[in-house]
């Protein structure tokens, strides 16, 4: 059996700024394990972005313990996390992944730098990566000269380029057309093969939960169901 | 790579960046046409004050400044005086006889210092000559001739050719008076000689005194201001029974007029930061927010707060960086334009030359202002940055990217 990365327990949200609390998540149990292509799904909600942010370190749950790759984040201050965020975990986000002012090979060469890389590596890397997505012929193209699913696939080169534990990505699709997603969605699944990622990613895209090999579930906060494909 | 996201961050909103690039464009211009104004001023109040009243150096009895009284004649004037012709750096110099003493008209008196003057040292050390409105420079033969100013002989309601009697104590401490005839009047850069210098030929003021070895002062004109010290000093060792005064030392205006410049340079140069600051804050809090989302996202990847910090720190300080040295460009070639043309201030002259200031001006900066003109402007856009940049690390990256 792969390594377990991601274990939560109990993992409970309540968000008390509002008028009345809104428990977004009530008491989660999960094991992520290396390798995997796991989709987490539900309606709009149900708590998906709050689980994976709590998962990437960008929230702290209310209860509950969060393990990523034998750190209990929350243990982790706010500046701990920035760092640990940068060396174990890819993300990709809805929209406004990329820094506008960058060309595409620029924005995934930028993660490195802030890794520290030496520049030799991280043009290397940029470019393997940008050609594995297919977009060997638009590296010097700025976000705002390609379209929402190329912009998508340079979020996920970068992801990929910082060598995280997995990669979280947020309906990376739900700005995309269906043939945009499912393209992007193909490219995730030879990655996660050929680079031997692990991702983990949200979506209500019925056509995008079926690339997925793990579905898990989720309603009003909780886990319904976690279905791993033969 | 920082750099360059700073660099091509401020050219996404051009219009902004060249708006705040201008604005310390004319900030800069503006504080080096008022600091080389400044300058003019006080430049051209200390060459009125060398060139028409003390010259670069004078010698006296060291008890006269203190008593002007005409027993305290310069000892060794002759011997000073063949060293002065004698040395290359001296231009001119002026022996004089100085009493103080009353001049009175049928109508009114007022206390003066009479100058005994040798017409031809003093033509060449104070352009004398030069300042006359009326008259003329004691070129008609009689006896008891005198100069007077323009603001004597309106307050003794005296004209050209009237008599004036002059009254003081000769040597022995008699009182002694003697008749001069106006025959020249003068109008001079120097508001000491306006208020109360008249000029007579040394022979007249001698033969009142009823002596003719008294020297009271020797005003000595250099070629260059910078020899000034070294000829002092030479002439302080060589003669140590005379008092030398440098044109600093005796003019004590000087230093008041020094410290006023700085003074309001400094104001200045506070309102122009202040509103600078103003500027920048604002435009770099508009640049923070607007790209709320982008820094909630370059958080949520790993960029930590030094990082955001700095990157929002840095293109503040290109904005300067950019608008200091074309500031200072066109802060160069106006104040040099206007060094070499001058501004004519003959419309407000009559206040201005009241206090010492010639009508044209002529202004000018050193290098030494440039550099901290722009050492202002670099730190108070950093310094002003600091708000911005603190509130673009307090952004909480989820918050940040949902709004
Ligand atoms: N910052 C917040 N403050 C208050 N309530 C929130 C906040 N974020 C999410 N919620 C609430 O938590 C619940 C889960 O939201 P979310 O995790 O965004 O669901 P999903 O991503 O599945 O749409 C929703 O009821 C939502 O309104
Ligand atoms: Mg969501």
């Amino acid at each position: 059996m792969p390594e377990v990365v991601i274990r939560t327990s109990g993992l409970t949200k309540v968000y008390q700024e509002t008028k009345v609390p809104v428990k977004a998540l009530g008491g989660v149990d999960l094991e992520i394990r290396e390798g995997e292509f796991t989709a987490v799904v539900g309606p709009s909600g149900s708590g998906k972005s709050t689980l994976l942010h709590i998962i990437g370190g960008l929230d702290y749950p209310t209860q509950g313990q969060v393990e990523v790759g034998g750190h209990h984040l929350n243990e982790l201050n706010d500046r701990e996390l920035i760092d640990f965020r940068l060396e174990h975990i890819g993300f990709v986000f809805q929209a406004f992944n990329l820094i506008p002012v960058l060309t595409a090979k620029e924005n995934v060469e930028f993660i490195m730098l802030l890794q520290k890389l030496p520049a030799k590596e991280r043009e290397a890397r940029a470019v393997q990566l940008l050609q594995e997505v297919g977009l060997g012929d638009r590296m010097h193209n700025r976000p705002s000269e390609l379209s929402g699913g190329q912009q998508q696939r340079v979020a996920v080169a970068r992801a990929l380029a910082s060598r995280p534990q997995f990669i979280l990505a947020d309906e990376p699709t739900a700005n995309l057309d269906s043939k945009a997603a499912a393209n992007l969605l193909n490219m995730m699944a030879e990655m996660n093969q050929r680079e031997k990622a692990t991702f983990i990613f949200s979506t209500h895209d019925q056509r995008v939960i079926e690339k997925a090999r793990r579905v898990i579930t989720l309603e009003d906060g909780v886990i319904v169901s976690d279905v791993t494909k033969a | 790579m920082l750099l360059l996201i700073a660099w091509r961050n401020i050219w996404r909103n051009p219009t902004r960046s060249i708006v705040v690039i201008a604005a310390i464009a004319v900030g800069i211009w503006a504080i080096a046409l008022t600091v080389g104004f400044i300058n003019s001023l006080s430049d051209s109040y200390i060459r009125n004050s060398i060139n028409y009243d003390y010259s670069h150096l004078q010698v006296h009895h060291p008890q006269f400044l203190q008593e002007p009284e005409a027993r305290y004649s310069i000892r060794n004037s002759k011997s000073i005086t063949e060293y002065l012709q004698h040395n290359p750096e001296v231009k001119a110099y002026s022996q004089r006889v100085l009493i103080n003493g009353m001049i009175a008209s049928t109508r009114a008196s007022s206390g003066v210092q009479i100058y005994g003057i040798n017409l031809d040292q003093e033509k060449a050390v104070t352009s004398l000559d030069s300042l006359l409105i009326e008259g003329n420079y004691f070129t008609e033969k009689p006896r008891n001739a005198i100069l007077i100013s323009r603001k004597l002989a309106d307050k003794l309601k005296a004209e050209m050719r009237t008599k004036l009697v002059l009254t003081f104590q000769d040597i022995e401490g008699n009182v002694t008076a003697g008749a001069f005839r106006v025959q020249g009047i003068f109008d001079s850069p120097s508001p000491r000689l306006t208020e109360g210098g008249v000029y007579v030929r040394q022979q007249d003021l001698n033969q009142l005194l009823g002596t003719d070895t008294l020297v009271h002062e020797i005003a000595v004109l250099m070629h260059a201001n910078t020899q000034t010290p070294a000829v002092a000093q030479e002439l302080r060792s060589k003669y140590p029974a005379s008092e030398i005064k440098t044109w600093e030392e005796l003019s004590p205006e000087l230093e008041l007029i020094q410290e006023q410049s700085n003074l309001t340079m400094a104001i200045l140069l506070v309102i122009l930061m202040v509103a600078l600051a103003f500027g920048i804050v604002n435009t770099m809090l508009m640049a923070v927010l607007e790209r709320e989302r982008e820094l909630g996202m370059l958080m949520a990847i790993g960029m930590n707060r030094q990082r955001i910090f700095s990157m929002i720190l840095m293109e503040t300080v290109f904005l300067s960086l950019v608008g200091g040295p074309v500031g200072c460009l066109l802060g160069y070639v106006t104040v040099t334009w206007l060094g070499d043309v001058g501004i004519d201030l003959s419309a407000w002259t009559k206040g201005l030359q009241q206090y010492g200031y010639s009508t044209k001006l002529f202004p000018f900066l050193s290098i030494k202002e440039y550099i901290l003109m722009v050492a202002s402007v670099v730190l108070t856009a950093i310094l002003a940055a600091m708000y911005p940049s603190y509130k673009a690390v307090k952004l909480n990256p989820i918050e940040a990217m949902r709004s």
